[in-house]
């Protein structure tokens, strides 16, 4: 088991972070190299604000699984919205995952009339929504901007929260949280990744419960 | 037959047709319907029926008819829309907002597509109604001109009828109540006697000042301001337009608010209103994407599915609103390849003898014609090929290649007014044809990044990145070419390419394989002649050369040098005929003149020494010149385009006191206007660290002193830039002019 970072589930998975924005991508590699193991489909990566870099990915996730990502860029609030509307014919049966970047952004852009990019959100959150149900098939979505931040909460079935912590990224959901972390030294473990692993202790010599801080643990 | 159209406040419009002899006829055109289109996700019926049911009972609506158009250059045929005819030309977007929300009644946003809803009023009258705007006698021309203070202010006194003062000093207007009365008779007696078709205007505001003077500017009484002024942002730069008016009969050109007139003159903007068939006061508003636009809604409007027809077709490709188009989905190596952009050779941080320049003539638009790649033909569906290299999208065989009929007719007109400019005399004016090579030179610049532009409304990212490609590749064949006759690259990016000599090797006449390149790509490679030497900047903050910091001096064979009876007739060559040089600071709009001036005479010291500690010599005599004070303000201003309010910069920085200093005298400045300052003391952070260019003596510290320290340090950056590619950096220069040392000899040339 990955004690870094979770395993995503079908449904509509929203990651929230405000400083870790390369948690969008290491979960993207994680779960992707999962997937090659167990099926071949494709993923979907529908972006909005220049974050489908080929580069990003690929230093995140491993050569094999990148080559079944197919990527479409959005540049206006229409062009997003003529995408989500066009996916569920897009998606092919077995698809891996769907990353939607930035979901509100473009259409809180001047260039939408308001009344016209409300309708179009609450479209696109019930097709995410409906298709991640239709295909069974993770949908990881992140929302950055204040605007619509509600109404695509209220569509995610998980939420996932990233945070860079001085000993890396950590994430945290309903039922995970980081408590290995990787960084230039080598790993470092929390006092629950030791509780989890040897169980926890019955005695008072134990050592105390308290906030997971990291200790070092040279690999 | 109808160069200027007005509105009238009913919404019908007056076309003004030039009158042989001087002046201009107006014809009212009350019988003229604009149209938009609507079209249904799918072509499905239903939604068409109901919103043709829906705005039956629309006042502003006259008909609602069912007609076949082509949604788009790739549409394989037409589809049934919708023309919605509407009375007035100034309810067009006021419907098409009205059927977006409508459509949130019954439907999904984005069911319907609607087009011609954004088209300027006068071109969408023109071009429905087939008038030419191009006017066929010569425009009589009255500039007007009001210095920036005094429309600040609102005062008229100072206003200049084609470059003189309207009123002398107390002559002219003696007898007149008031200064601007005196302004106000003199207007009225050169609209009187030359009847003006076009107004030339330092800014738009005069209109409203002349007005409340008492002067109607327009050909009937009256004025209307088409739009307030704005702030926007564009290609990621920010932007200002100023508010915009409009006067009967006339256009009017706002000097402040032309990009085409800026950089080209009346003539340019003329070529363009015929090419695009626009009335020239919209024409003169108008972005370069925004001329190219024009061109295209033209000729989309003759597209027949596969060329562009003679004429206009009943089911020709009408102007989308909101470009719904999107990108094909693409693997990453695709997408990691379109994003490479364009050929790029890295130069080594040095001086390099005896180069050759070479550039692919139009390189982009020549792509576009030559190999048709245009968004109607690129990734098409019907043919297997895999014509465009690296990222093996076909290119359609069956098509027009829509953008390249386009840009033809610009392409061949330049090369026409440049071969006529080469014949010319010596006494021969050729000014027109020097505007119309330069209009169009920014068209055909920007046509292709205006192809990746997200608004553009026949723009396809894949157009972009085809472009790119076959520029890459074709850069590539002559690199081989030139390196297999034995010569070495130096640099080479996007479209041009400098070589020298190769060692040991020898070397077949670079002309000839320009030629047989150029034979080879179908695009001209051309000779643009020898550098004694070039210089190629270090980065300023990595290693290796920065790709577009470079300076060079021409050998003899390439400038001109004169016939003359003078000892050295090479001497006598221009200094910008003499140098090349490219994103130094003698090059940069923000370089005050004094530091651009001081670089050039350093540029020639470097030329004639060589030597890194001859060229710090001479700069100590500038600085010298700096420190006591003797240079004129007026050349120590730095011109600043300003990106936000004063408010809005988190650092005091200089263009915040600039902002200051301008608001606080009465003349502020928004973003994206230029706001112009001398520093006079960079220690402090408020208004009072900067004077603007205009004030008057007594808001300057005694003797308009200025900061010297920080001229002087801008001083020694511009002589860093010269002597970094000899290799001294600015530590080294500062040292070298801490040496008290005696002045060498070199410093006392010439």
């Amino acid at each position: 088991m990955d004690r870094q970072l979770p395993t995503l589930d079908p449904g509509v998975t929203l990651l929230e972070t405000d400083d870790a924005p390369t948690a969008l991508y290491r979960l993207v590699g994680r779960h992707l190299a999962d997937a090659t193991t167990d099926t071949d489909g494709p993923a979907y990566w529908l972006d909005a604000r220049n974050t489908a870099s080929p580069a990003t990915i690929r230093e995140h996730a491993p050569g094999s699984a990148t080559r079944s990502i197919r990527v479409a860029r959005a540049f206006t609030g229409y062009q997003h919205y003529e995408f989500v509307r066009a996916l569920p014919g897009r998606v092919a049966p077995g698809a891996s995952l769907i990353v939607v970047p930035n979901v509100g952004a473009l259409y809180a852009e001047d260039d939408v009339p308001e009344s016209e990019a409300d309708a179009m959100v609450d479209v696109t959150c019930s097709l995410l929504a409906a298709v991640a149900n239709g295909f069974d098939v993770p949908v990881l979505i992140t929302a950055p901007a204040p605007t619509y931040r509600e109404q695509i909460r209220a569509v995610a079935d998980h939420t996932l929260t990233a945070e860079r912590t001085r000993a890396g990224l950590r994430v945290e959901g309903a039922d995970f949280q980081t408590d290995l972390y990787l960084d230039d030294w080598g790993y470092q473990t929390t006092i629950p990744y030791w509780v989890d692993l040897l169980g926890e202790a019955t005695t008072a010599r134990s050592a105390p419960l308290g906030a997971p801080e990291p200790t070092p643990l040279g690999v | 037959m109808a160069f200027t159209i007005d509105v009238r406040e009913d919404g019908t419009p007056v076309r003004w047709a030039l009158d042989a002899d001087g002046g201009a006829t107006p014809t009212a055109d009350p019988d003229y319907q604009p149209t938009i289109y609507a079209a249904a996700r799918d072509d499905r019926d239903r939604p068409l029926a109901w919103l043709a049911d829906a705005l039956a009972d629309d006042p502003k609506v006259v008909a609602v008819e069912r007609v076949r158009k082509h949604r788009s250059l790739r549409a394989e045929g037409p589809s049934p829309m919708l023309a919605i005819r509407l009375d007035r030309l100034d309810e067009v977007r006021q419907v098409a907002r009205e059927i977006r929300q409508r459509e949130q009644e019954a439907f999904l946003p984005g069911t319907f597509s609607l087009y011609d809803v954004d088209l300027d009023p006068g071109f969408r009258y023109v071009a429905d109604r087939g008038f030419d705007p191009t006017p066929e006698r010569e425009l009589a021309v009255l500039d007007l001109a009001l210095p920036e203070p005094a429309v600040a202010d609102g005062d008229v006194g100072p206003l200049r009828i084609d470059g003189d003062p309207a009123v002398g000093d107390g002559s002219a207007g003696a007898d007149a109540a008031s200064p601007a009365a005196a302004v106000a008779d003199a207007v009225e007696t050169e609209l009187d006697s030359r009847d003006p078709d076009v107004l030339l205007l330092s800014s738009g505001e005069i209109v409203p000042l002349l007005a409340a003077a008492g002067v109607d500017l327009g050909r009937r009484p009256g004025f209307s301001r088409l739009a307030g002024e704005s702030t926007y942002v564009s290609y990621g730069q920010v932007g200002h337009s100023p508010a915009r008016y409009d006067v009967p009969g006339r256009a009017l050109i706002d000097r402040s608010n032309s990009f085409l007139y800026g950089h080209s003159n009346l003539a340019g903007l003329l070529y363009f209103v015929e090419r695009a068939g626009k009335p020239l006061q919209e024409l003169a508003t108008d972005s370069i994407g925004g001329v190219l636009t024009a061109i295209e809604i033209r000729a989309a409007r003759r597209w027949d599915g596969h060329h562009v027809a003679d004429e206009e077709r009943e089911d020709g490709v009408p102007a989308p609103w909101q470009k719904r188009q999107t990108e094909d989905w693409k693997s990453l190596e695709t997408l990691h390849t379109a994003d490479r952009g364009g050929f790029t050779f890295q130069p080594e941080a040095a001086v390099h003898e005896d180069v050759h320049e070479l550039d692919f003539a139009s390189l982009y638009p020549n792509i576009i014609r030559n190999y048709g790649v245009s968004p109607d033909t690129v990734c098409c569906d019907c043919c297997d090929s895999a014509a465009v290299p690296e990222l093996e999208y076909s290119l359609c065989e069956n098509r027009d290649a829509f953008l390249a009929r386009v840009l033809g007719p610009l392409l061949d007109d330049r090369s026409d007014a440049k071969a006529r400019l080469r014949e010319a005399g010596s006494g021969e004016d050729t000014t027109d044809d020097e505007a119309v090579v330069e209009a169009i030179k920014w068209v055909l610049v920007s046509c292709f990044g205006y192809q990746g532009y997200r608004h553009a409304k026949f723009g396809r990212i894949e157009t972009h990145e085809a472009i790119n490609a076959v520029a890459r590749e074709i850069m590539l064949t002559a690199k081989r070419r030139l390196e297999d006759a034995g010569w070495r690259i130096v640099h080479g990016i996007v479209d041009s390419v400098w070589v020298t000599a190769a060692s040991d090797r020898e070397q077949r006449p670079v002309r000839e394989v320009a030629d047989e390149i150029t034979d080879e790509v179908e695009i001209r490679l051309e000779y643009e002649g020898c550098f004694d030497w070039v210089a190629f900047c270090p980065r300023k903050r990595a290693s290796g050369a920065a790709l577009m910091r470079y300076f060079g001096r021409w050998a003899d064979e390439t400038v001109d040098v004169p016939d003359s009876t003078a000892a050295d007739p090479a001497a006598a060559v221009d200094f910008d005929d003499r140098y090349k040089l490219r994103g130094i600071e003698a090059r940069q709009r923000s370089t005050c003149e004094f530091v651009a001036d001081a670089q050039r005479d350093l540029l020639a010291t470097v030329h004639r020494e060589r030597a890194s500690e001859a060229v710090c010599d001479r700069l100590e005599r500038h600085l010298r010149e700096l420190r006591a004070g003797a240079v004129d303000p007026a050349d120590l201003a730095i011109t600043q385009r300003v990106t936000k309010t004063a408010e809005a910069y988190e650092q005091s920085t200089r263009a915040k006191a600039a902002l200051e200093r301008a608001a606080a005298v009465g003349v502020p400045r928004s973003p994206g206007q230029s706001v112009e300052y001398v520093v006079v003391d960079d220690d402090c952070s408020g208004p009072e660290r900067v004077r603007l260019a205009f004030e008057s003596d007594d808001a300057w510290p005694a003797g308009r002193r200025y900061d010297a320290t920080f001229y002087a340090d801008r001083l020694v950056r511009a002589c860093e830039s010269l002597i970094a590619p000899l290799g001294w950096e600015e530590g080294r220069i500062r040292s070298h002019l801490q040496r008290d040392r005696d002045v060498a000899l070199s410093a006392f040339g010439e």
